[in-house]
């Protein structure tokens, strides 16, 4: 009970801490940063379900960030729906395209479904680079800040606020997906995709929503980040980005919802602050998905990551001198 | 016209076919996708590269075979031999991490310009057939790909070595308890995968007449991937012809649907082959077992 | 008479040309331990996978609680209330003891994708329901004690238990047992026979495949014996273990002594 009370300590004093970021930090460059780890960190944890949880590959993440960003801008901007619709049409729209992805799960290996991400993305990505008509193409599309009934979200700190409600309704979301019967069929088909079969578990059918789930999700990161940045390119939504959102969800440990939100804020900080890790950041990446998948695949606070053998050290450690 | 193109897709389906038979080989023995293939043979590439002015170019080629070769064997040993028995993620992401290392030790070392490439060993010319114009270096293309498949696929066949690959490939426990000593085998397939690879890079480079940092991944992993499954895993016929048809389907695409969507094209038509026909053009038997 | 829970009907099964069943016709009886016993590579791990959805039988007819079951996927026939654990354990290794049984629940617990976002009542009476029962589970199989450890990490005996409380979990009206004893000793057998008797008197009915010819002696209602895909008789252990055929299949013929 002690625990848990503890627990519920550090929670409060985090919201809290959270909550009263933009009337310390006045500062609009470092309350964008803030929001980028925001948005990032939906995508991670769009990520870490499929990843984490499910245990499918998805190299294409970058692709429904695009679909989302691209369908919500183009209806609110273009077209003129109000801002409430077309940012929720964002993530069904993405969601639409999971379901596509995911029917295709049903008919090829591990291997190829990874493959199969790449190809999507590297489609989606060709589309939005040609297809002027729509998207612009590379110049890129214009659009705006959001807005409800006539407020709009232009000051960074509400802008603040608005990523970070967004941000706190994905997380609930998802965090009940994962300790509800659907998150316990991905992890069993994750673990084995047989026995899972022979409890019941419709295979296909949860790959499959797994895939529709997280797209919407990641959709919705994208329409976040298309009105939040107002311009979208589609230099964007490449492979390479796909991948540093994976690698979010890598480092900070596949299959922890907490841990996903700490890996993009590592991911989105680091390279901001320092210079150098801007320049080198494939090359630390690069050692850093290949030391994180020797030494912790579970990243910093999966189970069995860096924080579980940190905590069990020093209980070990104190331990030991308790009994000297 | 369409003789052209058919001509021109045969001599791209060349050289992605000697990309496609130093990949498949070593996607062919432990069936993991190799993210980091092209990245690495792109080193050995660039060694070459620089060696080319003051060297003869066949010893050029031999040693950037060599550093292809010695890398992927320390690759193989340290980033993917500890992972072998971790499930499909964790390799698969080691391999990604490679490919971004290798990219960027290029970049740092060479830049990331765009340079001219000519090896100088082909002379330039081409036969004119009834109005159809074929190069020279596309003739010698084609018969190094089919000499290097005839040669490996003897290897196979007649060797110790070769056997011991195919045993590995198809069940590694067992070959390991038949003496096969499979830790050397399988790092010996990487390096040669690898040395391949190079060979198959710098002919790449001397067709298009460029060398730059990204040939690894995007015009190396990614074709030798699609012309190996279109093919089927662990077949060397099959990856030539896979290659081929990769090479016609580029072709005849950005010909008479779209050059500037070609890519969106090849992937659809590559994600439609793989949910119809899985296995490839020549697959290889398995079966899942309780 | 019981009415009969899962009839095959000239089941036959072939891989490449090789027969692996050949024309077996059984009756699972609604409230019986059945056993199935025969030689390495008689055809009963695949009699198994035929008769469950996880590979069609070549030819023959399933019929499980008076349906024709032949065609359906293996989740069709758990969720008619068919449940097996497998001969090399197939436990969810990364998942607690508890989320192991939970997946076992899974066609039990009925909410919608709403009820989980929204958190309603629902959801949390189905959640607390499933918690209650696995608890239950847990201390009928006596291990109680590993509920929050990871499967994976615990021994082989306890995740042999686990895979049973996955089964029993489902509330299933027959249980398929693939050498349950596999890799057990002495003890461990003994107790593992009495609970399959405690698991009998739950309510389902147990088809177990064992080479441990002891074990099934005491054990079984009824044993079928395979040989070569074929199937050599069917009759209460007494029958079967006076019977010369079957002698002769497990020891070989006179001759070749």
């Amino acid at each position: 009970m002690k625990k848990l009370d503890k627990k519920f300590v550090i929670f409060i004093a985090f919201m809290v801490v959270v909550l009263l970021v933009p009337f310390v930090v006045t500062n609009s460059y470092m309350l964008r940063v803030l929001c980028n780890v925001m948005i990032y960190s939906i995508i991670a944890l769009s990520i870490n379900l499929i990843v984490g949880y499910s245990g499918q590959l998805d190299f294409g993440r970058a692709a429904f960030v695009g679909l989302g960003s691209y369908c919500s801008a183009i209806l609110f901007t273009t077209l003129h729906v109000p801002f409430i619709l077309s940012f929720l049409a964002g993530g069904l729209f993405s969601a639409l395209f999971g379901a596509l992805l995911g029917m295709l799960c049903r008919y090829s290996s591990f291997d190829y479904l990874t493959l199969i991400t790449i190809g999507f993305s590297e489609i989606c990505r060709k589309i939005f680079q040609n297809w002027y008509a729509v998207t612009n193409g590379s110049f890129g599309f214009r659009t705006s800040r959001p807005e409800f009934f006539g407020f709009v979200f232009d000051t960074p700190a509400s802008m603040y606020y608005f990523c970070l409600v967004i941000l706190a309704l994905c997380y609930i979301a998802i965090r009940r997906i994962t300790k509800s019967k659907y998150g316990r069929a991905y992890m069993a088909l994750r673990d084995d995709s047989i026995a899972a079969s022979y409890a019941g578990i419709d295979v296909k059918k949860f790959k499959l929503n797994c895939f529709v789930i997280a797209s919407f999700f990641t959709g919705i990161a994208g329409a976040l980040m298309a009105h939040f940045t107002t311009f979208i390119s589609p230099t964007v939504y490449t492979t390479d980005e796909s991948l540093l959102e994976l690698q979010m969800a890598i480092l900070g440990g596949l299959g922890s919802l907490p841990g996903s939100i700490l890996g993009a804020a590592i991911l989105t900080i680091v390279p901001e602050v320092s210079r150098a890790a801007y320049e080198y950041r494939l090359l630390i990446m690069g050692v850093m998905m290949v030391v994180l998948m020797l030494f912790a695949p579970k990243g910093l606070l999966g189970r069995g990551g860096v924080w579980d053998k940190v905590v069990a050290l020093i209980k070990k450690k104190s331990s030991t001198s308790k009994n000297k | 016209m369409f003789l052209q193109h058919l001509i021109n897709a045969l001599s791209v389906g060349a050289v992605y076919a000697l990309l496609a038979i130093g990949y498949n080989m070593v996607y062919g023995v432990l069936e993991k996708l190799n993210f980091a293939h092209g990245d690495v043979y792109a080193v050995g590439c660039f060694v070459t590269f620089s060696l080319l002015g003051g060297m003869n170019p066949i010893l050029a080629i031999l040693i950037g075979c060599c550093v292809g070769f010695i890398l992927n064997v320390g690759v193989e040993r340290f980033a993917y031999r500890p992972l072998r028995n971790s499930g499909r993620v964790a390799p698969t992401i080691s391999a990604v991490g490679i490919a971004y290392i290798m990219r960027n030790i290029i970049q740092l070392i060479w830049g990331a310009e765009t340079f001219a490439f000519d090896l100088g060993i082909f002379k330039a010319g081409s036969i004119n057939v009834g109005g159809v114009v074929i190069g020279t270096l596309q003739i010698y293309l084609f018969i190094i790909a089919v000499a290097l498949m005839v040669i490996i696929s003897l290897a196979l066949k007649y060797t110790k070595w070769g056997q011991g690959i195919i045993c590995i490939s198809q069940n590694i426990e067992t070959a390991a308890l038949m003496g096969i000593p499979v830790n050397k085998v399988i790092a010996i397939v990487y390096g040669l995968g690898a040395a391949l690879g190079v060979i198959g890079g710098l002919l790449f480079c001397q067709y298009y007449q460029f060398i730059f940092m990204g040939i690894g991944f995007a015009y190396g992993t990614m074709k030798a991937w699609m012309a190996s499954i279109w093919g089927g895993i662990g077949s060397l016929k099959g990856a030539i012809v896979g290659a081929m048809v990769l090479g016609l389907a580029e072709t005849m695409v950005s010909a008479y649907i779209s050059s500037t969507y070609r890519d969106a094209f090849v992937w659809a038509i590559f994600i439609a082959f793989i949910i119809i026909r899985p296995q490839g053009m020549f697959p290889a038997q398995g079966a899942e077992k309780i | 008479m019981m009415a009969s829970i899962l009839k095959m009907e000239h089941i036959c099964k072939n891989f490449a040309g090789l027969k692996a069943l050949d024309d077996v016709t059984l009756d699972i009886q609604e409230d019986e331990i059945f056993g199935l016993i025969g030689p390495n590579g008689a055809g009963k791990t695949t009699l198994f996978n035929a008769v469950s959805g996880f590979s069609k039988p070549s030819s023959g007819e399933v019929e499980f609680c008076g349906e024709n079951y032949t065609h359906k996927s293996t989740n069709e026939y758990c969720i008619n209330g068919l449940a097996r654990t497998f001969q090399n354990i197939r436990v969810f290794g990364d998942m607690t003891v508890v989320e192991n049984l939970k997946v076992g629940m899974h066609k039990l617990i009925k909410t919608s994708l709403a009820d989980i976002i929204l958190q309603t009542r629902r959801q949390k009476e189905e959640e607390e329901k499933a918690r209650l029962k696995c608890q239950e589970i847990m201390k009928f199989l006596g291990i109680e004690e590993h509920a929050d450890d990871y499967a994976g990490s615990l021994p082989y005996g306890t995740q042999r238990l686990v895979e049973i409380g996955r089964a029993l979990a489902s509330d299933p009206k027959l249980i398929l047992l693939d050498e349950p004893t596999a890799g057990m000793n002495e003890q461990e057998t003994m107790d593992l026979m009495e609970l399959i008797k405690r698991i009998r008197k739950r309510g389902p009915a147990v088809l177990v495949i064992e080479h441990n010819m002891k074990f099934m002696m005491n054990l079984c209602d009824r044993i079928a014996v395979l040989n070569f895909g074929k199937l050599l008789m069917v009759g209460t252990p007494d029958e079967v273990s006076s019977n010369p055929e079957v002698i002769e299949a497990y020891l070989g013929k006179e001759e070749e002594k």
